[in-house]
């Protein structure tokens, strides 16, 4: 199973940024093509991204590229200069599945330009209508995981972010959607970049959530969201045995798995067997 | 020419004194006796208060071509070097030879003195602008640049005679009495001018502070004091203190701290050990993350030798160590705990790391942590010139830290703004590859191969471990291959290891 | 005259204007280090283009002098942004 527990944002127009991103060991990178742009450098920062992309070292970090929202001049031209050196795209502002529709036929023409593999999206939803179409979103087969972000949703709705209490419906809806099509779930950035303490709350929420990770700002945070994404020793113990005896089950032929007495269902050993994944790195 | 230890290029004469070449650490042993200064008296009754830098000058019977001193206590806000430079040029005397412990570049109106005939030559460190003007040829004979103790071995041998040592005194009494605690130029100890004060034929303090008699706490004694004379400021307090100095905040720069701190803990880590503390931003980083890292575990270190600031100060105070060891305070905190706290003990630089005497206070090191401009695949270490050749920064503690401690640590990035750090050959020889155990950059860290015990003990870390020599092709294939520096016969500078053999020399640059 | 890049440390600004001669200027503190280099990546990337190309370095690797490179040279062509 693939971790992301953490993916790391860099702005794309820095380069001495962009050159040391890799050593720090997030799970997926994220070069940025949008907030962190202004206007005036959206060109040069697309350009630096597709060369960073094929010369820059990332280490073991699955390369992510965010760009530019549906609704600017941007994002076709972001596509059609890095899509054949990223994993993932990750879109802002999604509203709908149609969205989707409209920048996966552009993929799909570079792709096939380039012979290159299918890439996936990762969309952010950011408004109520996205979060009303969430679980359609959710479904389109180019999606790998869903993303949120909280400031144009909050705006809508005429409150201060940071005292909404929407957000946590938010959340548990994204998690819904994500899961209830397959996909994985991501939990937006913890903006207090020194306070390492509250970040490893934030972090443990999330996965109790059902989040598969977190959005981080900084290098520092990385270690500490994996430190936070790392199950507790009873978790893993119990997960072990269900695994075991799922192995032992599907050796013996058995239809029926049992641990201590008890019968264990499909879900419960995925979830043992992604405890473990967890587990296991670092 | 002779080809040393290193396998540096070295003459066995420099301005027609003969030196011997650089032949392993610890092979080139001392001989014969310490030599001693003038021998003077003061009567009673006769004051020791001058009226004017001239005055001072004129009485101790400064010449042309004599040696004057300096410490570097009041780096880069010190007005003496200056003041007392500019006095002997309108003096008219020449042919100087200046011997400071380091000069910086707030010392720059001394340029013009190389070529004006004033100065014949510095022997010393020099960061910045004479380093540059050095670099290109503007001195008349070759400098010669010494660590701190190999400065103290130099003088206490006779190997640089001192005419008249020049004391930059925070607080001075009538009497000569000196210390650096109190005052409004106050940069805590004294250390580097010790030896001056000891073995110069004269002496003459220069303060801003004068108190009546006596001045108390007491870092150089009125006896080896001739001369004192007050003036309106002896340095700017901005340029002397550092202010507090901030922990790096580069994410990379703090995962080579990380790492650091990882290696210090499988190697080293115990209850008494000792280590060197120093100011360096990743220095600084290792020094508090370790603090924590023996709180945490409980561990309590026997001493901190310094390079003090806030942070070892703090260790001090909470007990996470007995003692600390203070020849260069960097901060009004550790100026204050000098002065306050008798656990806090001002070093000597003699005491500090002299090879040739009966055993430094780095013999006693488990570990030291160190920078570097360049390191190379035989573990050499430069920190004296940049990778175009320009002479840029004196040796400092370096050379005496990395004999001296158990544990060498060099904590560099793998390279900065394109120019790699780690290099097959460094441009220039500053600490020999056998004194270095470990070089840990952002990307990995390298182990000594002669250090199979400290592989052992990084055995199951996360720590990505490389051979130098990957290091060194992992910051070319980034940069790409740098070109070597343009620059000619001529030798413009003669680098000594601490025992006084010559480890390296610095070549004219060619100006473009 | 059009520009690409930025003045930060590990970048590199390029700025190409329309001359009657090709000139090409370059300005760095890496000079006697990589100048070589940077040269020749200017060299081969605008071989051929009459103008006044001038690269302002303040320690950028090689592939971000290219990407910079190509910014201004797309500019330089009308490209539309």
């Amino acid at each position: 199973m693939k971790l992301r527990r953490t993916r790391l944002y860099v702005p794309g127009n820095n380069p001495h940024l962009v050159e040391n991103v890799g050593i720090y060991g997030a799970d997926c990178l994220i070069l940025d093509l949008e907030d962190s742009v202004p206007l005036p450098q959206k060109f040069d920062a697309r350009i630096l991204v597709k060369y960073s992309l094929q010369n820059v070292d990332f280490g073991r970090s699955e390369k992510w590229v965010r760009i530019n929202s549906l609704d600017t001049p941007f994002w076709e031209k972001d596509l059609r200069e890095v899509l054949p050196y990223a994993d993932v795209i990750n879109l802002p502002k999604v509203e709908s599945y149609e969205d989707l529709e409209r920048v996966s036929g552009v993929m799909e023409e570079i792709e096939k330009e380039n012979g290159i593999d299918e890439r996936k999206i990762v969309p952010i939803i950011e408004t109520l209508r996205g979060l009303v179409n969430a679980r359609k979103i959710a479904e389109h087969p180019r999606v790998l995981g869903m993303a949120w972000g909280g400031e144009d949703l909050t705006a809508e709705l005429g409150i201060p972010k940071k005292k909404a209490l929407i957000l946590e419906h938010v959340r548990a809806e994204i998690v819904i959607a994500a899961k209830a099509a397959g996909k994985m779930a991501f939990d937006t950035v913890y903006g207090a970049i020194h306070d390492l303490e509250g970040l490893y709350k934030y972090a443990q929420h999330a996965r109790y959530m059902g989040f598969d990770g977190v959005g981080v700002l900084h290098p520092n945070q990385v270690e500490v969201v994996h430190r936070a994404f790392m199950p507790e020793e009873k978790e893993i113990e119990d997960a072990r045995k269900i695994v075991e005896a799922a192995e032992q089950a599907m050796r013996e032929g058995k239809g029926v798995i049992t641990v201590n007495g008890r019968m264990v269902d499909k879900p419960v050993v995925e979830r043992a067997k992604k405890i473990l994944a967890f587990a296991e790195v670092e | 020419m002779v080809k040393n230890a290193v396998g540096r290029e070295v003459p066995s004469e420099i301005n027609g004194q003969r030196f011997k070449p650089f032949a392993g650490v610890g092979k080139t042993l001392p001989e014969g006796r310490r030599a001693g200064s003038l021998v003077r008296m003061a009567p009673r009754g006769r004051s020791k208060v001058l009226n004017s830098l001239e005055e001072a000058i004129r009485k101790v019977g400064l010449e042309d071509g004599m040696t004057v001193s300096f410490h570097h206590h009041l780096r880069n806000g010190d007005y003496v070097v200056n003041m007392v430079m500019e006095t002997i040029r309108k003096m008219g005397i020449k042919n100087i030879r200046v011997f400071p412990t380091a000069l910086f570049p707030v010392h720059k109106p001394l340029v013009p003195m190389l070529t004006d005939g004033t100065i014949r030559r510095i022997e010393g460190s020099m960061n910045g602008p004479l380093g540059e003007a050095t670099s290109y040829g503007a001195m008349r004979e070759t400098a010669v640049l010494r660590s701190h103790s190999g400065r103290v071995r130099a003088v206490e041998t006779g190997e640089v005679k001192i005419d008249v040592a020049f004391i930059a005194a925070p607080t001075a009494d009538p009497y000569g009495n000196l210390n650096g605690v109190d005052g409004p130029s106050a940069c805590g100890p004294l250390a580097y001018g010790m030896v001056d004060a000891y073995h110069a034929d004269h002496t003459v303090a220069i303060t801003d502070h004068l108190v009546s008699y006596p001045a108390h706490p007491i870092s150089i004694y009125q006896h080896m004091i001739d001369y004192v004379v007050p003036v309106e400021k002896i340095g700017d307090p901005a340029g002397i203190m550092s202010g507090t100095l901030r922990i790096t905040t580069s994410p990379s720069r703090l995962k080579i701290a990380r790492y650091a701190l990882e290696i210090i803990d499988r190697v080293a880590l115990r209850d008494g050990f000792s280590f060197q503390a120093g100011a360096g931003g990743i220095s600084l980083a290792v020094t508090k993350f370790l603090g924590d890292l023996m709180k945490k575990r409980g561990i309590k270190a026997s001493f901190i030798n310094g390079g003090v600031t806030k942070y070892v100060v703090d260790m001090l105070h909470e007990g996470l160590v007995d003692v600390v060891f203070d020849g260069q305070a960097f901060d009004l905190d550790a100026v204050r705990s000098l002065k306050e706290d008798m656990n806090h003990i001002e070093t000597p630089l003699a005491m500090y790391g002299n090879p040739h005497s009966s055993g430094g206070i780095v013999n006693m090191l488990d570990v030291g942590v160190l920078g570097a401009t360049e390191v190379d695949v035989d573990f050499n270490v430069n920190v004296n010139t940049h990778s175009d050749g320009l002479l840029l920064h004196g040796i400092g503690g370096h050379q005496e830290v990395a004999a001296g401690s158990a544990l060498t640590i060099v904590t560099v990035p793998l390279y900065r703004y394109r120019v790699p750090v780690i290099r097959e050959s460094v441009t220039t020889v500053t600490t020999p590859g056998e004194v270095i155990d470990v070089v840990v950059t952002e990307r990995g860290i390298a182990i000594n191969p002669k250090r199979d015990d400290i592989l052992e003990a990084m055995r199951g870390s996360k720590v990505p471990i490389y051979d130098i020599q990957d290091l060194q092709k992992k910051a070319e294939r980034i940069c790409g291959k740098p070109q070597e520096p343009d620059v000619e016969d001529e030798i413009i500078a003669a680098i000594m290891w601490r025992d006084g053999t010559v480890i390296d020399v610095v070549r004219k640059v060619k100006k473009h | 005259m059009v520009e690409a890049g930025t003045s930060e440390k590990g970048d590199v600004k390029v700025t190409i204007e329309p001359a009657n001669e090709r000139e090409i200027v370059i300005k760095s503190k890496l000079e006697r280090i990589y100048g070589n280099a940077i040269r020749n990546t200017v060299e081969e990337l605008t071989s051929g283009i009459t103008a006044k190309i001038v690269v302002e370095d303040m320690g950028a690797l090689d592939w971000v002098l290219r990407a910079r490179m190509e910014s201004a040279l797309r500019k330089f062509r009308g490209e539309e942004q």
